[in-house]
C-alpha cells in the first residue's frame, strides 16, 4: 500500500540510496506504483544532496523499486485529503528538489523500469538523460484528464524537450504512449533489453566515470547545457568559456591532453 | 532483431511483407501456412448502441476520434496490442510441433490452429494500422519484433514453451479457452470495429479448444499416457491461465469496462450491475467452473479404479494477484519454502517428465485414439 503521508516517526526512506562504483543509485520505492508524497520529496532531495557532496559520485541513476512503475506521479489519495496550501507548498518543494537535481554538476540518468506518467515523468525530464526497458510500460503526462496541468515543471521541460506544439499537443490531449515513440520524439535516448534492465543501465553509466571519462568534463558539460539553454546566448557563450577556463586548470584535463599527445590511453581521476 | 526500426512501415501492405519475413523467421515454411489467404474479417454487432458503462446508450463508436477520452484510447490501443501479443505468441510455442503429428488429421488440425492465431494477428494488426495512426504503426511493428522463445511476449504464459502434443491439447484446452473467455469479453466493446473483429475470432477460437478438448478425451480415452503425466501439464497451464485474467481488484479492467470498451464475458445474459472491482476475479470464476466441468467430464472416461484428474486450487503457482508469490500446493494448503519447493517439483512437468512423455509418444504410435473413421495413422 503506498504512503499517503509518513507518520513522523518513519525511518523506512522512500527513496533507496546506494553507491556502486562511482555510480549513486537512487531507487523511489513506494508500492505499487512509486507514486511520490512530500515524505518521498524530502527523501529524494537528501539523497540528491548525498550524491552531490559526496566527491566519489560522479553519476547518478534514478530508477523506480520494482518492475512496474518507474514513477505514476504524485499521490493522488495524498492530494484529495491536504488543503490547498500544502498542496502549494509540496508543489514548490518538488519544483525545487528537481531544479537541485537539474543543477548538479553530475550526470543523472533516469532508468525508466516501467511506466513514466504524469509526475513521474516529470521527474524523468529533470533528469540529463533517460533510459527505458524495452515494452515496460507508456510514458506521458495525462493530467489534463483529471483538470489540471502536469505542475512539476512538465509543461517547461517537455516543451524544451521535444518542442512546443509536440509537447503542448500531447499534454492537451493526455495520451500516453510507447518508450518507442518517445524514443522518436527525442524523450528517451535509448531503450535496453528487459533482461538485467539496471545493470545494463549501470555498465552505460560507467563510461562517464574515471578512469573511462573526465566526470568533472562530463559534469561541466551538463552545467553549460542545463543553464546555457535558459540564457541569452551571449551569457551561455560566457558560462561555457566560465567553465573551460576551470576544467583547463583540472588534473583530468592535463591527463586527457597528455596522454593525446603520448598516444596512450588516458586514466582519469575525476579530478 | 528481425525487423530494424529503421525499416518503418506505413501502410498495411508494409506490414504484410514483415509479417512474411516473421513467418520465415519463426520457421514457419509449411504449405499450409503459406497457402493461407491471410483477410481482416468483420462481423455484424449486437447492437448499435454502447451497453455499458459511462456512455451506455450512446452510438458505438467507428473512429479512434469519437472516443471521447483519451485514457479510453490509449486503453483500447492497449487491449487490442496485448491481444495480438498472445496470437504471435501462441504460433511461435506451436511452431516446432509439426514433426511430432501423431495423425494426418492433427497436423491439419494444428495448421488450421495456427495460421487461424495468425489470422487474429493479422486482424488485430488491421486495427492498429487502420485506426491508431503512428502509435498503432509502431505497435503493429512490435508486435512481429517480439518472440515468446526469447521470453519477450507480454503476458507470462505466452513465454512458455510447448514441448509435446500432449502439451498442445493442454494448451488449447486451457489456454485458448481463456482467450474465448477475452475475446468475449471485447466482442462487447463500444469500439465497433473491435467489436465486430470478435465475431469471426470467436468462430475460429472454438475450433481450437475444441481441438484441446477432444485431444484430452481422445488420450484419456485409449489410456496410454498415465494420468499422472497429464495432471502435472494440467498444474503446468491452468494457474498461467487464471493468472490472464489479471489481477485482483484491477483498476484497469475497473476503467476499461467504466469506458465501454470491454464488458463481462456474461454481458448479455447476466442482469447484476457490474462489480467493478471484481471484473477479473469474476471472470476468473466464470472460467474455473467451465474449466471445472471439462474436466470432470474426462473424468467420467477415465475406469472407476483409477484415480481421477482435478483443477489445481486458484492459489496455486500464480504469479499474478493476491496469491502471486505465495506458496501454496496444488489443493491450495499452505506450504514452508522447502517443502513448496519439493512439491514444486513433485507435481510440476519436470526434465525427466518431458523425456518420458516424449519417449512415450515417440514409441507408442497409439498414444491417441483415432479420430473417426477417416483418421490416417502415419509417421509424420
Amino acid at each position: 500500500m503506498a504512503t499517503v503521508t509518513a507518520p513522523e516517526t518513519a525511518t523506512q526512506k522512500l527513496v533507496q540510496y546506494r553507491a556502486d562504483g562511482g555510480i549513486a543509485i537512487l531507487t523511489m520505492a513506494d508500492p505499487p506504483a512509486n507514486t511520490y508524497t512530500y515524505e518521498m520529496m524530502r527523501d529524494l532531495d537528501e539523497a540528491i544532496l548525498r550524491a552531490r557532496f559526496d566527491d566519489g559520485i560522479h553519476v547518478v541513476v534514478l530508477t523506480g523499486a520494482g518492475e512496474k512503475f518507474f514513477s505514476a506521479g504524485a499521490n493522488i489519495r495524498m492530494l484529495a485529503t491536504v488543503p490547498p496550501q500544502f498542496k502549494y507548498y509540496f508543489c514548490l518543494h518538488a519544483n525545487e528538489t528537481l531544479q537541485r537535481l537539474e543543477q548538479t554538476p553530475k550526470l543523472v540518468i533516469a532508468a525508466l523500469n516501467g511506466h513514466t506518467v504524469g509526475g513521474g515523468l516529470e521527474i524523468a525530464l529533470a533528469c540529463d538523460l533517460r533510459i527505458a526497458r524495452r515494452d515496460a510500460g507508456k510514458i506521458g503526462l495525462p493530467e489534463v484528464t483529471l483538470g489540471v496541468l502536469p505542475g512539476t515543471g512538465g509543461t517547461q521541460r517537455l516543451a524544451r524537450a521535444i518542442g512546443k506544439a509536440r509537447a503542448l499537443e500531447l499534454m492537451v490531449t493526455g495520451r500516453t504512449f510507447s518508450f518507442d515513440e518517445a524514443q522518436e520524439l527525442g524523450l528517451v535516448q535509448d531503450i535496453f533489453d528487459r533482461q538485467d534492465f539496471l545493470p545494463q543501465v549501470l555498465d552505460y553509466a560507467r563510461q562517464f566515470c574515471p578512469p573511462n571519462k573526465a566526470s568533472r568534463a562530463v559534469g561541466r558539460i551538463k552545467r553549460a547545457v542545463q543553464t546555457g539553454a535558459e540564457v541569452p546566448l551571449a551569457e551561455a557563450l560566457g558560462l561555457e568559456r566560465e567553465l573551460q577556463q576551470l576544467l583547463f586548470t583540472s588534473e583530468d584535463a592535463h591527463e586527457g591532453l597528455t596522454a593525446y599527445a603520448e598516444k596512450r590511453q588516458a586514466k582519469f581521476k575525476g579530478k | 532483431m528481425l525487423v530494424k526500426r529503421a525499416n518503418k512501415i506505413a501502410t498495411f501492405d508494409d506490414w504484410v511483407d514483415l509479417f512474411r519475413v516473421w513467418q520465415s523467421d519463426i520457421g514457419l515454411d509449411y504449405p499450409e501456412l503459406k497457402q493461407y489467404q491471410f483477410e481482416a474479417k468483420y462481423g455484424p454487432l449486437h447492437s448499435n448502441e454502447i451497453e455499458f458503462g459511462a456512455y451506455r446508450g450512446q452510438n458505438r463508436w467507428q473512429r479512434i476520434r469519437q472516443v471521447p477520452d483519451q485514457r479510453a484510447q490509449d486503453a483500447l490501443l492497449n487491449l487490442i496490442v496485448y491481444q495480438g501479443d498472445t496470437e504471435f505468441a501462441s504460433v511461435e510455442q506451436q511452431r516446432n510441433l509439426f514433426a511430432g503429428a501423431p495423425t494426418e488429421y492433427d497436423r491439419k488440425a494444428l495448421a488450421r490452429v495456427m495460421t487461424e492465431e495468425m489470422r487474429h494477428g493479422y486482424q488485430m494488426c488491421h486495427l492498429l494500422l487502420g485506426h491508431f495512426g503512428h502509435a498503432g504503426r509502431i505497435e503493429a511493428q512490435k508486435l512481429l519484433e517480439r518472440r515468446a522463445f526469447n521470453s519477450e511476449r507480454l503476458l507470462g504464459s505466452f513465454n512458455e514453451s510447448v514441448e509435446n502434443w500432449l502439451d498442445f491439447y493442454t494448451y488449447t484446452q486451457f489456454i485458448d479457452r481463456d482467450g474465448k473467455f477475452q475475446l468475449q469479453m471485447l466482442s462487447h466493446s463500444g469500439f465497433a470495429p473491435l467489436a465486430q473483429s470478435m465475431v469471426p475470432m470467436l468462430k475460429e477460437e472454438s475450433f481450437h479448444l475444441g481441438t484441446g478438448n477432444d485431444g484430452l478425451r481422445r488420450i484419456v480415452r485409449r489410456g496410454r499416457i498415465p494420468l499422472a503425466y497429464i495432471q502435472k501439464y494440467f498444474n503446468k497451464w491452468i494457474p498461467t491461465a487464471f493468472d490472464l485474467f489479471g489481477t485482483d481488484f484491477s483498476s484497469s479492467a475497473h476503467w476499461a469496462y467504466l469506458w465501454g470498451l470491454k464488458g463481462r464475458y456474461d454481458e448479455h445474459t447476466n442482469a447484476q450491475s457490474a462489480d467493478l472491482d471484481m471484473l477479473n476475479d469474476s471472470a476468473r470464476n466464470l472460467y474455473y467452473q467451465e474449466v471445472n466441468g471439462l474436466i470432470q467430464s474426462l473424468n467420467r472416461l477415465i475406469p472407476a479404479e483409477q484415480p481421477k484428474l482435478y483443477t489445481p486450487d486458484v492459489k496455486f503457482n500464480r504469479h499474478i494477484g493476491q496469491f502471486a508469490a505465495q506458496r501454496f500446493s496444488v489443493t491450495g494448503e499452505p506450504l514452508e519454502e522447502a517443502e513448496y519447493a519439493r512439491h514444486l517439483a513433485a507435481v510440476l512437468p519436470q526434465p525427466a517428465d518431458r523425456t518420458a512423455v516424449n519417449a512415450l509418444l515417440a514409441a507408442d504410435k497409439e498414444w491417441i485414439e483415432p479420430k473417426g473413421a477417416e483418421a490416417k495413422w502415419s509417421q509424420v
